[in-house]
């Protein structure tokens, strides 16, 4: 399990510090997928990488704690060392990943590279390994053999998946994994991700915009608007009884298959980080603010149903 | 450590001052021998001293480097906008007038100026205006920017804002103009700065083999009459010495600056923002 | 150009772009083959052309602007031709009066060095009536107001000031002027942020009824396709393989591709047996 407590992190720019995440504090859970959902500019790839520990940009932890908690309960391990257990407890799917691979080489040798880090399992293990991985991805067995350009690009991305996934991490993030793909073969990498995660009973933290994949494989999601979290919960509590008005919204102006019945977008443009609303970073645009919310940018209250939701106006929600 | 740009304008500053601005106060014509006493050293009287042809150096420096510098920037601008012209024409409409004029551009570039110009002079004795010159200079010297802001106006035709433009029903002129412009101005300024390097390169080249017009005095001039009179042998350094330390300058400078104001100007054609 | 006549008609369009050759030969990828299809005035003014990468959607959407040039086939709008057989059978001006698009990066769509009033006022002046060229600033205004903006929000302001759904919203404004028979909006909020996109969406569809504008809508999203459109045609590696009412399309789709395509689709009321 990631614990997030309270964190403020991003990064120092000549034109001042941008927190790109702003006293956030949640947890990846073992064993479960966790969606994150927002626009641009909330936060969530940010976030990815301060689970993943990636600091190499810039990223700054300006405030709080993340660790991460052997599911067996045993020892934690501190953010800062997180890349030390790089492709042994976490592994990364990078946005746009499937042209990360080196057109030089076959797929095989790459793949072992990837998992040699770790040195606790041997070179014929670590095949096996690779092998059985991309059996779960359905990938024929000689795609080990063959080079990334005569992969399709859904091939490419399920093998950046299996790379990731064949060390047998405690926790898988990718960052926006099917974007850039069709919708078909999105489904099946989809489909591939959370049998894959039934099989090992890992965590996988999803990153995308899109609420409606979230809806199919997310069990519980959390909603990010301008590096603050909005709404967290299970699958089925946010997206189909949201709390946030944010979370609403974005449901609202979500066109259905088969249905023509009038949705609206939500009036404004997400804020510029030079230039946040006082108090809740969403009122200037809610249908539901009152001048209350112009004074508190609240966090995140617990409801009854085990869910949290950042708005002060939540008890007299509508489900 | 100050800025590259820093330090161009400084060197470019100093050129100036010496050259074109200090030329307005010569005393009397630095050409004409005699005026002085002859291979006099540096001293209140003549900063730099005198030639072996009594006239003072210092002056006759200033001259040198205004001549210069005129004919770099002269042949510099209208190579440039001629150039910038063409290569924007060329990328923009394509077919077969980018045909023809990638061939004129292709022509005049591989024909080298210096031996042609040499040729020409030897031809008329030393007697080619320097307006000849500069007019052959322009010639085979638009080619090159031309080259280079084809090739970013060729990127540039495919983007987005520009084939909006087109449907706002603007002309070609006015879409490479308000449209395209606008983002070459790096390009532009670097490619002036070195045509006028070159054009200072090439002329003083022509003129160190004796084959430059006398009456106009050039840096390249000043040193084939310096190096004439041996003015090196015999230990006369001020007269030899400063056009060549003024040349080594204004490239120096002058590259500085187009460097520096190149970054400063460039804006990537391919960026989105 | 009468109003009996189809908004926009295609009939067997080619295109094939070759790749690595000197002499001809080299390797062709068919980008379309043999499309044919119609929008008329009374199936609505709404056209949506759904595809993921490689359907042709896009090579559709220009050669209908006349921004590549197909290989055969024909394009009419509104009864002009306005290409035949890789020629063009209509002069610029004729053509700006009957098209105009809206690009997909609204970010791209602008310059950075100019102001944005500057597209609007060009149009006006360019393509606009006589009472337009001599004063262009009304119709301008007017523009500006239909999607939802006005000129004072505007005014000498550059793409910087502005997210990608109001930008978006100042390209339709542009195009408006122009009064163009047909706007092609080819991917117009696929760079949009979520909360952002019905906006213009619900836009198109406004002024589709209000200014009885036609719009060709090209996306790789079958929902929002579904929700705005009148006419729905499907794509896929250059071909069309669908083409019809969206709740017809819906009912009984007539390819298998067209099924693949709607059980992939991630909808947040069914969720899928994994």
């Amino acid at each position: 399990m990631i614990v997030v407590d309270n964190v403020v992190a991003g990064y120092r720019t000549p034109a001042g510090v941008v927190k790109a995440v702003d006293r956030i504090s949640m947890e990846v859970r073992d064993g479960e997928i966790l969606g994150i959902a927002g626009e641009s500019g909330c936060g969530k790839t940010t976030l990815l990488k301060l689970l993943y520990g990636s600091f190499g940009d810039g990223l700054e932890i300006f405030s709080g704690r993340i660790y991460w908690r052997d599911p067996d309960g045993g020892r934690t391990i501190e953010c800062a060392d997180f890349h030390r257990h790089w492709w042994e407890i976490f592994s990364y799917v990078p946005q746009g990943s499937m042209s990360a691979l080196n057109p030089l080489m076959r797929i095989a040798p790459q793949m072992l590279d990837a998992g040699s880090g770790g040195a606790r399992v041997d070179k014929t293990a670590r095949r096996e390994r690779i092998a059985k991985t991309l059996a779960e991805l359905d990938l024929p067995e000689r795609t080990v053999r063959l080079y990334p350009h005569q992969l399709s690009g859904g091939m490419r991305q399920r093998v950046m998946i299996g790379l990731a996934a064949y060390v047998d991490p405690d926790v898988v993030l990718a960052d926006e994994p099917t974007t850039a793909l069709d919708v078909v073969v999105q489904r099946q990498i989809l489909e591939n991700l959370v049998r894959l995660q039934r099989a090992r009973k890992n965590s996988i933290v999803i990153v995308s915009h899109d609420l409606g994949l979230h809806s199919q494989v997310a069990d519980r999601v959390a909603v990010l608007y301008a590096g603050r979290l909005a709404e967290v919960g299970t699958a089925d509590a946010v997206l189909r009884h949201p709390a946030h008005p944010y979370t609403r919204g974005l449901l609202d102006a979500l066109p259905r298959l088969g249905d023509k019945q009038p949705r609206l977008g939500i009036e404004g443009r997400p804020p510029d980080f030079m230039d946040m609303p006082q108090g809740c970073r969403f009122h200037p645009r809610c249908s539901r603010a009152i001048e209350a919310c112009g004074g508190v940018d609240p966090d995140p209250s617990t409801l009854a149903d085990g869910r949290a939701a950042a708005c002060i106006r939540l008890d007299e929600a509508v489900a | 450590m100050p800025s590259r740009l820093a330090i161009g304008i400084i060197i470019v500053g100093l050129i100036i001052l010496v050259g074109p601005l200090a030329a307005f106060f010569a005393p009397d014509d630095p050409r004409i021998w005699q005026t002085h006493p002859r291979n006099l050293r540096p001293e209140v009287e003549h900063w730099l001293g005198t030639t072996a042809l009594g006239q003072d150096t210092f002056w006759l420096l200033s001259w040198s480097v205004r001549n210069s510098l005129m004919l770099g920037v002269g042949v510099a601008a209208l190579a440039t906008i001629i150039g910038v012209g063409v290569g924007l024409l060329a990328g923009y409409r394509g077919g077969p007038l980018d045909r023809v004029l990638s061939f004129l551009m292709d022509a005049l570039i591989v024909i080298p100026s210096l031996p042609l110009l040499i040729l020409l002079s030897s031809m008329t004795k030393g007697q080619t205006s320097l307006l000849a010159v500069g007019t052959i200079l322009v010639i085979f010297n638009w080619p090159f920017p031309a080259r280079q802001i084809r090739a970013v106006a060729l990127t540039m035709r495919e983007r987005d804002f520009v084939n909006l433009a087109w449907f706002s029903g603007e002309s070609v002129g006015r879409i490479l103009w308000r449209q395209m412009v606008p983002y070459l101005r790096g390009w532009a300024v670097a490619n002036f700065i070195n045509t006028i390097l070159v054009v200072v390169a090439i002329e003083s080249s022509l003129a160190f083999l004796g084959l430059s017009n006398d009456n106009v005095p050039t840096i390249g001039t000043m040193i084939y009459w310096a190096l004439k009179y041996q003015a090196l042998i015999a230990g006369r350094w001020w007269w030899v010495l400063p056009p060549i330390i003024s040349i080594i300058l204004i490239f120096v400078g002058f590259f500085l600056l187009s460097n520096a104001l190149a970054d400063r100007m460039r804006i990537n054609p391919m960026a989105a923002r | 150009m009468n109003d009996v006549a189809p908004i926009l008609e295609v009939c067997n369009l080619r295109k094939v772009y070759r790749q690595g050759a000197l002499f001809g030969g080299g390797t062709g990828h068919a980008a379309l083959t043999d499309v044919s299809l119609a929008l008329r005035p009374e199936d609505g003014k709404v056209l949506s052309i759904v595809g993921e990468s490689g359907s042709g959607k896009t090579t559709l959407a220009r050669i209908v602007l006349r921004l590549v040039a197909a290989d055969s086939g024909t394009v009419s709008v509104a009864g002009q031709s306005i290409v035949a057989d890789g020629q063009r059978t209509v002069d610029n001006r004729t053509l700006r009066k009957l098209v105009q698009p809206i690009f997909q990066n609204p970010f791209e769509a602008f310059s950075l060095q100019l102001p944005l009033e500057e597209y609007l006022f060009r149009t006006a002046i360019n393509l606009g009536e006589t009472a337009t060229r001599n004063d262009p600033r009304p119709a301008v205004e007017e523009a500006l107001i239909a999607v939802g903006l006005s000129y004072a929000k505007v005014a000498g302001k550059g793409i910087r000031a502005f997210s990608g759904g109001e930008l978006q919203r100042i390209s339709v404004a542009r195009a408006l002027i122009a009064k163009p028979r047909l706007i092609v909006a080819d991917e117009p909020v696929s760079m949009v942020d979520a909360s952002l996109r019905m906006t213009i969406v619900n836009l198109f569809k406004e002024l589709s009824t209000r200014l009885g504008v036609a719009f060709v809508y090209i996306t790789h999203d079958l929902s929002t396709a579904y929700y705005l459109s009148d006419v729905m045609a499907i794509m896929r590696q250059g071909e069309l393989v669908e083409f019809g009412r969206p709740e017809a399309i819906l009912q009984s789709p007539s390819s298998d591709y067209t099924r693949a395509l709607l059980d992939a689709i991630p909808t947040l009321d069914r969720r899928w047996d994994i």
